[in-house]
């Protein structure tokens, strides 16, 4: 239904244009007397705005199509958009009675395929596709010929028996007739198999192939067609000769074209730092000219783009900004999903026009067959001559796959309706043929492919998170296999690899990498550094749903968002209430969307303070981790420093609360007696959100601290944010420290303090640690561990925080009952939201720590801290709390006033890796599977 | 392709698997490595081939130390060189039940050696499978278990990550540190905490690589092309 009135509506659209150009004329006439101050101009705009409606008309479609998931889920939307088509088509045609419109082979050489092919060259997962380049080659190359042969070979043999009746071709035209229908269709391919999501080997082999078969049958269809134009008599051996001669030349001459053009890309990209907003620019211009002078040399163009992008991309993305990187990907993939798009359905609208039918029942029958039968015949050949060099096998099953998957498409129409009708007298049988063989193919194909795919078990893809154990044992693999050839003494695949390995590092990076990205480009650095953001982001929006229930007592907050630490402890897990909670809302969700629109929900909900402060701190470390990361300015060596260090300080940090799991067993058990005993009061309260009145946008008052100034200032040098926002986390909770236990070591800047260390501030909190002592633990670790966990850049200030992060290490033992479990944490969480409304209320009163707290404790104290004792020392506690939180706020906005933010949060969150999102025209094996 | 055609020397009966081969040597008997090799590359000419090698690189010798690594120019530049030369000798390898290293190796266990290397056969049932994937990964976990203690520590993962990542001279030792850390954490979250904290055993070890192919990770498709020439 829904899509039957959305085609009602593309059909309105376009019977809009021809009654609109009508009218034009009739006004035209009447206003071409006098002047007009409006005149309606459709023939001025006539041409560009067609265009512009059947673009819009085919993405429309699009949408339509993928409103029921149940149809793009059985049929595939290639043939959908060709049906489409056909059924547009129609209406033009009974409307018009001209098929003014189709697929012309200019419009899709120029303009419609390089946008896909080179998208599928700059996304190409190279390591694999090299790996199998033997494979790809030979059933690119000698699959091609077979099939065209064998086909052209085949059908001409059956016309000399005299079942096709009187035609007018002789060999030569069955033959190019053979190398046109031979090709299997990167187009139709990708479209296809993208949806059907077989394994990697198997993709790129059949992929691969698609792409590489451009050069034989641009050769195959020039000599053929020079052939049939100088007719089969002048036909010497010399000529064949210059064939086979030039395919050499134009599979190589294209694939130079292409290297040459992708080594100047990554040239231009390494000094492009300046003028970043065309950086993008440069990477489809200097492709489309690689395009365009292959095609000008009458080389493969298709292998010219193909190999620009593969060579480039290594070297382009190492050099472009990140956000230049997120264009350049979104409009590859928006370029290539429009043209995709647009060829289907044109292919459709292609089929329908009288004049271009020619039918012969057994012709078009047998080439179905002679081309189904020949492929399959063919793959079965040569992957028994392949699978006796290759290290995977490809089994029966992949067969199967292979010969089933070669589809044929729009390459093939675009070729035989370039024919010349004069030379080709049966043009219009070989365009009807080949029309019937792609949709054939497109559709009936398309669509069983799925069904057999899932009955023959083919080994599919799983998309795994990048694993960094993964990578660095992979990493052993290469150097131990390079190793033992190199043993050996022979010469393999890993020892050409690891000759090109040492050749790209000592030589090509060097000239085509900036010096910043030389550094940071290493494969193991870039999965570090995406799984440190992954947490980062599953934090944050897992932050950001406590934010939109109100920080509903979620026990397991810091647990949830570090995978670390949630497997083994299941069993607590269960226990708790956010994990119910976490059951129904399912997985942390790390798509944009959703993201935003938690966001706008957030901000209808009264505690738009809590979101604030998330915010505050949760997008800006993310921002800025990303940022500079994309910086790869040569300038900026402090930066890469930071940026190491903070690593350094991350990885120790969570390796060392690890460690303290140990150590901290005894002191949560103490803990233990004491949150028991609060328990009970504790409970309930923690949805509660404190009565504050929240003065969101108070004016920032006189609230200076002298310590406060000084660390603004170093920050400022250290021109860092986020080191600021989270320094200040952690700064004031060592000022607590040093308020309520003089003795105890308050490091400040100590980066490099050790295990042992730790582990003895550790202890001497332990002695320390009366009643009084805990609650306060309890704030760093809720504030803290967060970010010590999961974002790089938390400067680890003091001791203090350390042995917070310990004991809540130690409160997640699983030694630890769970009704302690319970009720520390939801302490944890009460505490996080208060803190958010703390720094809120202390701009108001800025007078004195005590007023601060009692003008807290009336929203808290019936349903905090009972007991008197303890709430005494809370009561001091939060004062420093409190203030110390204010401070840090406000030192926040003062900062901020001076150097605004440069960018919307939301404009950042499209720099984040290809990962978060969803990719729009998912070649989805972009980076992780290299 | 049978084997007795290709070998004549080599009776049928014995066992065509590794796994088995590697049992019954604890004598060492010629034959079982050249067994056991068998289903690595298939045919003789690729043993002579090995053999041939074996010699050059020992110079003429029946055993070869760990110097004569040295005179292959291509393993220079290989940042885990020492770990791999290592494996060579490591006896965990080279025999059951045994530790240690040893001073020279013959060509037995220069096939045994290479053996671990060997591709996935089409005719391997599920049980031989998984014998045989173990193998290989017992391969790679003694060589990063440096102290033969049966446990991966986290300062034998640095030292292996700071020697893989060595060939990249902008990372530092500290970056290379911190992946390290980072993957022990990752291990921590398959294994659980207190393996980690104590070090990565076996069992771990292949937790931690269940679900991740390895059939194109470890194999080298002996190709029969010369290199001699490439070596002096």
């Amino acid at each position: 239904m829904r899509q039957a009135s959305g085609v009602a509506l593309l059909l309105g659209l376009m019977v809009l244009p021809a009654a609109l150009g009508q009218r034009s004329s009739e006004s035209h006439k009447n206003s071409s007397q006098s002047f007009a101050i409006v005149s309606f101009k459709w023939d001025h705009v006539k041409e560009p705005y067609i265009i512009a409606l059947w673009i819009l008309v085919a993405s429309l479609a699009k949408i339509v199509f993928h409103l029921s998931h149940k149809v793009t889920r059985v049929v595939p939307e290639s043939a959908l958009l060709i049906v489409l088509g056909v059924f547009l088509g129609g209406i033009v045609l009974a409307a018009d009675h001209i098929a003014s419109f189709s697929l012309t082979p200019t419009v899709f050489f120029f303009y419609l395929l390089p946008p896909i092919v080179l998208d599928a060259g700059y996304f190409m997962p190279n390591r694999l596709f090299f790996g199998n380049l033997g494979s790809i080659l030979l059933y690119a190359v000698i699959g091609t010929i077979w099939n065209a042969a064998t086909t052209g070979l085949s059908l001409y043999g059956v016309y000399l028996t005299g079942i096709m009746g009187e035609l007018q071709s002789g060999l030569l035209d069955f033959l190019l007739f053979g190398s046109l229908i031979a090709a299997v269709d990167p187009v139709a391919v990708l479209a296809v198999f993208e949806e059907v999501h077989v394994n990697e080997v198997l993709f790129i082999i059949v992929f691969g192939e698609s792409l590489l078969n451009d050069a034989v049958t641009v050769v195959l269809y020039n000599v053929f067609d020079s052939f049939v134009g100088i007719g089969a008599e002048n036909v010497t051996g010399i000529e064949c000769l210059k064939g086979i001669v030039s395919f050499f030349v134009v599979s190589l001459g294209g694939t130079l074209v292409g290297i040459f053009f992708a080594f100047l890309l990554s040239l231009v990209s390494r000094f492009t730092k300046h003028v970043r907003i065309i950086e993008p620019g440069f990477v489809f211009v200097i492709s489309y000219l690689s395009y365009l002078t292959a095609e000008m040399l009458s080389l493969s163009a298709i292998l010219a783009i193909t190999f620009c992008g593969i060579c480039c991309q290594k070297y382009v993305k190492a050099n472009i900004s990140e956000q230049s990187s997120t264009t350049v990907r979104y409009t590859m993939k928006m370029l290539a999903s429009g043209a995709e798009t647009i060829i289907f359905m044109f292919l459709g609208i292609s089929a329908v026009d009288p004049k271009i039918w020619r039918w012969n029942t057994a012709f078009i029958l047998l080439t179905l067959v002679f081309i189904s039968v020949y492929r399959v015949i063919g793959v079965i050949i040569q992957t028994w001559i392949l699978n006796r060099y290759r290290t995977v096998q490809l089994e029966i099953i992949d067969q199967v796959v292979m010969s089933y998957g070669g589809l044929r498409g729009a390459v093939a129409f675009a070729l035989v309706a370039l024919l010349d009708k004069d030379k080709v007298k049966d043009r219009d049988l070989f365009v009807s043929t080949t029309i019937i063989v792609v949709f054939f193919t497109v559709i009936f194909q398309g669509l069983t492919i799925k069904p057999l795919v899932q009955w023959l078990k083919v080994k599919k893809t799983e998309h795994r998170e990048p694993k960094l154990n993964e990578k660095l044992h992979g990493r052993a693999f290469d150097h131990i296999l390079s190793a033992i050839e190199d043993i050996s003494g022979q010469i393999g695949h890993h020892y050409l690899r690891d000759k090109w390995t040492n050749f790209d590092r000592k030589f090509l990076r060097k000239l085509l990498m900036r010096k910043s990205a030389q550094k940071s480009r290493d494969q193991i650095l870039n999965v570090f550094h995406e799984l440190n953001l992954k947490d980062a982001i599953s934090y944050v929006a897992e932050g950001e749903r406590r934010g939109s229930l109100a920080f509903i007592r979620s026990p397991s907050t810091d647990n949830m968002v570090n995978v670390d630490f949630s497997a083994p402890l299941p069993s607590t897990m269960e226990s708790s209430v956010s994990y119910l909670l976490r059951e129904k809302t399912g997985p942390v969700c790390l798509d944009m969307q959703a993201l935003e629109q938690r966001r706008k929900s957030i901000r209808d909900t009264e505690d738009s303070l809590a979101h604030h402060t998330l915010q505050q701190y949760l997008y800006k470390p993310r921002q800025e981790h990303k940022h500079l990361y994309s910086r790869h300015e040569i300038m900026h060596s402090e930066d890469d420093k930071q940026d190491k260090e903070i690593f350094h300080r991350t990885m120790r940090k969570r390796l060392e609360s690890f460690k303290s799991t140990k150590l901290g067993i005894n002191h949560s058990k103490k803990l233990n007696k004491i949150h028991k005993r609060d328990r009970g009061q504790k409970r309930r309260n923690s949805s509660v959100i404190p009565n504050g009145n929240i003065p969101s946008e108070n004016p920032v008052q006189d609230f200076t601290l002298k310590e406060k100034d000084l660390e603004f200032s170093e920050s400022e040098e250290n021109n860092d944010y986020e080191t600021l926002h989270l320094g200040k986390g952690v700064d004031f909770l060592a000022n607590v420290t040093k308020e309520s236990f003089a003795d105890t070591p308050a490091g400040d800047m100590d980066h490099d303090v050790e295990m042992t260390e730790y582990s003895s501030s550790d202890d001497q909190l332990n002695q320390n640690g009366s009643v009084s002592v805990n609650p306060l633990h309890f704030f760093p670790s809720c504030l803290q561990m967060p970010w010590t966990q999961n974002y790089s850049s938390l400067e680890n200030r003091g001791n203090i925080s350390l042995s917070a992060v310990s004991e809540y290490i130690a409160s997640c033992d699983p030694n630890v009952p769970d009704l302690f479990w319970e009720s520390g944490t939801d302490m944890n969480n009460k505490e996080t939201v208060n803190s958010g409304y703390c720094s809120e209320v202390s701009f108001k009163s800025e007078n004195s720590q005590e007023e601060n707290t009692l003008l807290m404790f009336e929203g808290l104290e019936d349903s905090y801290m009972k007991e008197p004792q303890e709430k005494k020392m809370l009561l001091d506690i939060e004062g420093n709390y409190r203030s110390a939180a204010a401070r840090r706020v406000q030192s926040r906005r003062s900062f901020h006033r001076p150097k605004p933010l440069h960018h919307p949060k939301l404009q950042k969150l499209a720099s984040l890796p290809a990962s978060c999102h969803v990719p729009p025209h998912s070649l989805e094996q972009e980076e992780t599977q290299l | 392709m049978g084997v007795a055609q290709l070998c004549p020397g080599v009776p049928r009966a014995l066992p065509h698997c590794w796994g088995v081969g590697q049992a019954q040597m604890g004598v060492p008997r010629v034959p079982a490595p050249v067994t056991s090799f068998l289903s690595l590359a298939v045919t003789s000419e690729q043993i002579e081939h090995l053999h041939r090698r074996f010699k050059q690189l020992s110079q003429d010798q029946l055993t070869i130390r760990k110097e004569n690594f040295d005179s292959i120019p291509d393993l220079e530049f290989n940042p885990i060189r020492g770990k791999i030369v290592h494996a060579f000798f490591d006896k965990r390898n080279l025999r059951q039940e045994s530790d240690g290293l040893a001073d020279e190796i013959n060509f037995e266990d220069f096939l045994t050696i290479m053996s671990y290397f060997r591709p996935i056969e089409m005719n391997m049932d599920e049980e031989q499978l998984d014998r045989f994937r173990k193998e290989k990964l017992k391969f790679l976990f003694h060589m990063y278990d440096s102290d033969h203690d049966g446990k991966i520590t986290l300062q034998e993962y640095r030292n292996v990550v700071e020697e893989l990542l060595s060939g990249n001279p902008h990372l530092e030792k500290e970056s290379a540190r911190s992946i390290a850390d980072g993957a022990m954490m990752e291990a921590a979250s398959i294994c659980g905490p207190d393996q980690v904290y104590e070090g990565i055993t076996f069992e771990d070890f292949l937790k931690m690589w269940q679900g991740i192919d390895i059939e194109t990770k470890m194999h080298v498709r002996f190709l029969n092309v010369d290199t001699i020439a490439h070596c002096y």
